[in-house]
Order: structure tokens, then sequence, then C-alpha cells
């Protein structure tokens, strides 16, 4: 894949009415990598996608698309193309004409457009669907009409703004599937917008983390989700089960802390001091679950007692409590290899553990 | 409860449009077969004669030309308008609310007030006159007042409101976001207003059409008015024919077949876009 950035954001501040939206945005998109810009609503993404479409000016800073400023690019020098989340297609056109419109506007030939219209629609599965106005198409065929229409024009980068936020569940995780292998066929950079960190976690090339106007933390999937750099990242990606302590001793490679009476050392890789408080952050599925009759062996192990049990098919997710009150949640894979016994019943008392290293520590934050 | 009350006030509309819009209309349709007769409203005895009057070349001209200012009256709304909606739609909502209010401030006074006032502005030494040659634009007064052209100032100043709010209704609930998809094409400022926005608006150019071109017909007042003895509306013929000619008969057939010719002009329009006409956007 290319190294070339393809976008490259420096500085970029926004305001509207004296609200700051973005602050200090410094950001590459590179050619064809799928990059997604993660964070809740108001956290000023969709601003962002816009300021690359060139649908918002920047307060101030500076876009470059293909080395050059954008500033005071036309659309069609920009060679940037944004799928809408409302799809925004033009009613009273249809699905053809729609597709057309962006290539009548830069004067193609009927013939050309024709050619390109027919192609487009046959790669989004909609031939034979030219005639049609956008109001007889499903919600899952008018999204690829918005799609056709965007890619119909060959940019070097698609914007997606949310684009499955409107689908239900299931066509969601079907279109997630299909616009993966669209970007992968043609080969373009995708910067793709949502709120759902299980949408990005599972297309992304590289995510970007947003939280009020700012990256918190850019990363791959992967990167984001085992080490992520606070703990509003952490808590926003995924389920995390957080213990607030403070180290009762450290040195340059590990660190001391209590949880549940019990004191375990840890890897120090924060330069943390005795007395600093930290976040100690264990995942659901790190967390590990014992029946009583299973250990004779209860050292490094607390106990709790199993306040809901949650059948998920795959999994078995556990909601258990600990003796001082506090709920942490569990989840158990089937494992029909090892012949674990994942049955659990409400009131059961249990032994929990994880095992050390697959720990995140990070920082106290109020 | 709310069924009750939808039943209703549903009931309550229908009724009253079937007793004083169908049974009056269905009334007059009857009244323009019946036979004319000076002592009676009208004589029980069928007859074609009053459309057959109506061919008569006096009437024929009366409503070619009525035809006419109607027309333009319907196209200086429609240019003056459009921008106007368009433009208070696209301002931020509390200054719309205050647009709108001024739009239709001048609404709470009677419009045969509004039209005495305009008289007073287009009479010979009158404000418009006055204003003209002070800053020296004519040297002799403009004789505006009782001419076809003081007729459309009148209509157009009492019909325009009709043809801004069903316009801005609809732009106002325009979605800003194909305006940016079209942006983010590569559409230019024109072909957005020509390929998307005019388009889309059509609903409201028909509603704001409708509600102008059948009053520009038929506001008599403001033709006697305005317009002296010379500018004869159709309104002002169907209103001869009641009051002076006291000829009911044929009073109603030329109701009756403006009405046709309106009901012809609006099938045209549900027949070619194939789908309901929007009432929602005509209010």
């Amino acid at each position: 894949m290319a190294e070339k950035n393809i976008i490259e954001i420096r500085g970029i501040f926004k305001s509207y009415g004296g609200q700051q939206i973005l602050q200090n945005i410094n950001l590459n998109v590179k050619d064809g990598e799928f990059l997604t810009l993660l964070g809740p609503s108001g956290c000023g993404k969709t601003t962002l996608l816009r300021l690359l479409a060139g649908l918002e000016k920047p307060t101030s800073g500076q876009i470059l698309i293909n080395g050059k400023d954008a500033k005071d690019m036309t659309p069609q020098e920009r060679h940037v193309n944004t799928v809408f989340q409302s799809y925004a297609l033009f009613p009273h056109m249809t699905v053809f004409d729609n597709v057309a419109f962006g290539l009548r506007c830069d004067g193609v030939t009927e013939v050309e457009i024709e050619r390109r219209v027919n192609e487009m629609l046959r790669m989004v599965r909609l031939s034979g669907y030219e005639q049609r106005k956008p109001s007889e198409l499903s919600g899952g065929q008018q999204q690829r009409v918005a799609i056709a229409r965007a890619v119909v024009k060959e940019p070097i980068v698609l914007l997606l703004d949310e684009p499955l936020s409107s689908l239900d569940y299931r066509l969601r995780k079907n279109m997630q599937i299909e616009l993966k292998q669209l970007q992968r066929k043609l080969g373009i950079a995708f910067v793709f917008v949502t709120h759902d960190q299980e949408e990005a976690l599972s297309m992304s090339d590289s995510i970007v983390v947003m939280q009020q106007g700012n990256v918190v933390q850019q990363g791959t999937p992967r990167d984001i989700y085992e080490t992520p750099k606070n703990i509003s990242v952490a808590t926003f990606i995924g389920e995390s089960n957080i213990f607030d302590v403070v180290i009762d001793d450290a040195n340059d490679k590990t660190i001391k802390v209590t949880v549940q009476d019990i004191q375990y050392e840890l890897e120090n890789d924060g330069q943390f001091k005795r007395g600093d408080k930290i976040h100690l952050l264990i995942r659901p599925e790190d967390t590990r679950v014992y029946h009583r009759s299973e250990i004779d062996d209860i050292k490094m192990m607390f106990p709790a007692v199993v306040n809901e049990v949650i059948y998920k098919g795959t999994t078995v997710d556990l909601i258990i409590k600990l003796p001082d009150g506090k709920l942490l949640s569990v989840t158990e894979f089937f494992d029909e290899d090892n012949g674990e016994d994942v049955t659990y019943v409400i009131g059961e008392s249990v032994w929990v553990n994880w095992p050390i290293g697959w720990e995140v520590v990070l920082p106290y934050e109020e | 409860m709310r069924n009750k009350f939808q039943y209703f006030s549903v009931g309550l509309i229908t009724t009253w449009l079937c007793i004083f819009g169908l049974l009056s209309f269905l009334v007059m349709v009857v009244m323009s077969f019946l036979q004319h007769d000076p002592d009676h409203i009208a004589l029980w005895h069928f007859t074609l004669q009053n459309y057959e009057d109506l061919f008569d070349p006096i009437f024929f001209k009366i409503f070619i030309k009525s035809f006419y200012i109607a027309f333009m009256v319907t196209a200086a709304c429609l240019l003056l308008g459009y921008p106007f909606a368009y433009i208070i739609s696209r301002l931020p909502e509390r200054l719309q609310n205050t647009a709108l209010l001024l739009l239709l401030l001048p609404f709470w006074t009677s419009s045969v007030v509004r039209t005495y006032a305009m008289m007073s502005l287009l009479k010979t030494k009158g404000l418009l006159n006055t204003a003209l040659l002070s800053l020296g634009l004519i040297h002799e007064p403009l004789q505006i007042l009782f001419t076809n052209t003081a007729v459309a100032i009148g209509l157009i100043y009492n019909l325009l409101p009709f043809m801004i709010l069903p316009i801005y209704v609809n732009l106002e609930r325009f979605d800003i976001s194909l305006i940016e998809a079209a942006k983010d094409l590569g559409a230019k400022y024109t072909t957005i207003f020509r390929k998307v926005i005019i388009p889309l608006s059509i609903p409201g150019i028909v509603g704001g059409c409708t509600l102008v071109f059948l009053p520009a017909m038929t506001l008599f007042f403001i033709s006697d008015l305005l317009g002296g003895a010379k500018a004869l509306l159709l309104g002002n013929l169907i209103e001869d024919q009641f009051l002076m000619a006291n000829n009911w008969p044929r009073g109603a057939a030329t109701s009756v077949l403006l009405t046709v010719i309106m009901a012809i002009g609006l099938l045209i329009y549900w027949f070619k876009s194939n789908k309901r006409i929007n009432y929602d956007a005509a209010i």
C-alpha cells in the first residue's frame, strides 16, 4: 500500500459564533487507506469531514489535498466526494440521473456518462434499477446509489458521513462488508465518520478518536483497543472494568497496587511513582471467572457473586458483584475443546482473576 | 378522545364545505342552465342559451383580456415572490418570523382601504408622481390611475403574499443536504438552482400560482377602484350580470365556465406530475 499522504490537515481550528468546534487538528490520510473518525456526537468529526469536502472553511489552518492547498479549490479540483448521512439523493431524478449528475456537471459526453454510470451501477449491484426513483428503493439500495453517485466521479478520497446509521442491524453488517470490499476494489482512501466503535474497529485501517474538538488518539484498531491513550478513549472503545487505585510502591520496571485486598505487581510502562493515582483497566473478555469447585489455589484471586447471566449465543456475559458492591462485566467464550463449564447461576459464589500483563494502566483523570 | 375530536373537526369542515362550497356551486351550475327572466331570478326551464351568450365576441374579449392580466400578474408575483420566499427561507429562524410578520402586517387592514390608499399613491398629484417629479425623473405626471397598469399594480400588491407563502413553506422545508450534495458533485450555483431547487419547489410554485391566478381574474373591487370604467376583469363581468343586468343565469354560467377552466388547468398539472397535488405546500 502506498504510504503517500493524500490529505494533510495542518493546525485546523474551526469555530461557529464564538464556540470552538475543532482545536488544532493535525492529521494525515494515506493513499488507499480506510480511515475512521470516531467519537461521540458533537465531537467535531462531521465538521472535520465537511472541511475536507469543502462545504465549510476552516477558521485557521491549512488542508493540503495531493500536496496542494485546498483553500481555493473548486469541487472539480478537489477530487473529493461525499456520501451524506441522509444520502441526499435527488428525489425528482431517476437512479441513472442521480449517478450521472456529477459527470454532467463536469461536461462528460453522454456516451461516456452512459458507460460509466452503467458500470458503476453494476458494481453496486443496481443494474436494472436505472429508471427507478429513489423513493422506490429500499434503504440499502438508496445507500448504494449514494455511494455510486460519489464514486463514479473517481475521487481520490471518498468521504462517508455516518452512512450506515439509518440502516437496521443486519443490513448494516452487510453494508460494512460491502463498503470494505468496495474500498479494496477501488483502491482509494475512505474517510469514514461514525460514533459506532464496533463499526470503526471492524472496518478501519486507522482510527482517529476525537473528543470535544480534539484528536485524542490515532492508531490501528488493535492499538486503540489494546493500548488506549487515556481513560476516555478506553471507556469509549469497548467495555472495561475499571479500578481506581493508588500505587503502593514503584520502581522503573514495576508498580505494586492493591485490588480487592490483594497486592499485584504490574509492569510500569508509564513512569508511575509511588503514591500516583491510576486507573487499572481490565476488559470483560480478559476477566476470568471460576466456579468455587474448580479452584484449589485461591492465591491472587478475589471472590464475587454472580449477579446476572446473559446468554449471547457465542458468549456468556456475566455481571458479577464484588464484596464492596462494585459490579464487573465478564465475557466468557464457549470453548468446547477446553471443556470448561461456563454455566453459571445467579447468586453463585465465584473466584475472579485476570492474566497479569493484560491489564491497561492509565493515569488517573477526574 | 383524540379520535372523537378528529371526527368532529373533519366533520365540521366537511359539512361547512358541503353547504357553502359544494351546494352553492351546484345551485350555480343548475342556475346556469335556467332561462333568464327579468321579473324573477330565473325561469325553471332548461336552456343552453347562457353558455351560447358567452361566445359573444364582447364576452370573449373580456375573457381574453382578463386572462392576460391574470397571467401577467401571476408571472410578476412569481418573479417577485420566488426570490423573496427563497431569501426568507434561508434566514435564521428568528428573522424568518419577523420577515413573515412584516409581510403580513399590511393585511391586517381591509384590502378595500388599502386599495383606496393605492389610489391616492397613484393619482396624478399623488405621492408617486410628486416624488418622481421632485427627483427630476419625469417632467409631467404619469397617468397611471384608471389604466390596466394600475389594476395590475393593485392586484400584484394584494396577491403577492399568496404567492410567497406557499413557496416559502416549500423552500423552508427544503433539504439543505441536497444543495450540498450537488455542490459536492461539482455543480455551479446556477445548475443547482435550475436542476435541483426549482424542480423540487414546483409544488409550491403551482400552489402559489393557483392562489394568485383565480383572484387576479375576479377581484372586481380592485379593477372598479383602480381601473375606472376602462378595465374590466372577469370578476366585474360576473358582478355586473348579477347586480346590474340582473341576469343571474348568465352570471352563473360565466362563473361555472371560469371554474371549469381552472379545474382543467389543475387536472393537466395533476396528470403531468402523476401524483397528488401538494396541498401541504399550498396551505
